[in-house]
């Protein structure tokens, strides 16, 4: 048992020592140059790839943003040459002009209906981008 | 660090930032893991690139997360450095080495394994039948050395991978199992065949006494 045992070890050994084959000497510098090179373009990448989203979500949220606008504008114009017209848009108009000449009345300012309503489609381009930034763009950049 | 493992913590402080620390881990599995590829691809700069591409795509998988801590280590880079060595087999299209035989799936491939009979055959033509190997000669420095290293690299690579992977690499059958696509049975079948062949030619080429008091030496 115990030859055999002697064996085994020494066959282990042997053909252990027998298969091992060393790299070259530079190899471990080699490769992490390699990796240094592949984490500086994969930041380059992501700039870019960062560059080009804010690209295109501002230009489709503009779209989006100016659509509503425009909108809400027409909405307004159509009661006033036909007040007898009262749709859904220029009764949301109604009420943020409403709200807003009471809310910015208290500090004593004057803002027209319009000019609040471009204030919140601003607004609500930052916190759209800021969402998909967050939620939708990060995730895509780290895979 | 472990012969064979690596903290879930260490892979913690790599993707935090610690490159050092994956510098440790190439130090610690490069000439290892070189062997194996060097016994697929048989030659040293392609076994190297294949081994570099290993561990980019090792520091990439962390970097993303793509490897989950819980996963055994050991498995997941040798599959890795396994695969890049194919691929650069395909790419390269390396004549020497036979992928479709050591992907096959020879359940079915007990004694009556054809590989086997065939590979022990020409073993026993080429090594038995030399003059270097005489039961009559007493053992000198280095030979039985040699004769485990013509071994060897004399045995196709159906089974020096396998040996590769067990013997150097201290992966278990079933992780080879894993890696290779195989069943644990013809794994371990390859093994015990591969070491009993060694054990049959070196009782053959030397006597038994002296072969028993040079392994106590």
């Amino acid at each position: 048992m115990n030859e055999s045992n002697n064996i085994n070890e020494f066959l282990d050994n042997g053909m252990k020592s027998s298969m091992l084959e060393r790299t070259s000497d530079d190899f471990t510098a080699k490769l992490m140059l390699e990796i240094e090179l592949t984490k500086a373009f994969q930041k380059e990448d992501k700039k870019t790839f960062r560059a080009l989203n804010i690209f295109v979500i501002g230009i489709i949220g503009s779209i989006i943003i100016s659509a509503v606008i425009l909108a809400a504008l027409l909405g307004n114009q159509i009661q006033e040459e036909n007040p007898a017209a009262e749709g859904f848009l220029s009764t949301i108009y109604s009420f943020i002009n409403g709200i807003s000449q009471k809310f910015f009345g208290l500090f004593g300012l004057s803002l027209s209906g319009d000019t609040v309503l471009y204030i919140m489609g601003i607004g609500l381009a930052i916190v759209l981008f800021t969402v998909v930034d967050k939620f939708v763009l990060k995730r895509t950049y780290n895979n | 660090m472990s012969v064979n493992e690596v903290s879930p913590e260490i892979i913690h402080r790599i993707q935090k930032g610690e490159t050092n620390l994956f510098v440790e881990i190439v130090d610690t599995y490069k000439d290892r893991a070189f062997s194996l590829t060097l016994k697929i691809l048989k030659n040293r700069e392609e076994a190297e690139d294949s081994l570099q591409e290993a561990f980019l795509r090792l520091y990439k998988a962390l970097m993303s997360n793509s490897f989950e801590a819980k996963a055994k280590f050991s498995t997941y880079f040798y599959t890795i450095v396994y695969n890049s060595a194919i691929d650069l087999y395909r790419k390269y299209n390396v004549k020497s080495f036979n992928v479709s035989s050591i992907e096959i799936n020879d359940a079915t491939h007990s004694d009556g394994d054809e590989l086997v009979k065939n590979y022990e055959s020409k073993i026993d033509k080429t090594m038995y039948n030399s003059d270097d190997y005489s039961t009559e000669k007493i053992i000198e420095q280095g030979e039985v050395k040699k004769i485990i290293n013509d071994y060897i690299n004399s045995i196709p690579e159906q089974y020096s991978v396998i040996l590769n992977m067990f013997f150097l690499n201290d992966l278990s059958h079933e992780e080879i199992s894993q890696i290779l696509k195989i069943p644990v049975g013809t794994v371990k079948n390859r093994i015990f065949r591969a070491k009993e062949k060694l054990k049959d030619l070196l009782f053959r080429a030397f006597k038994r006494e002296e072969l028993l008091d040079y392994i106590k030496v």
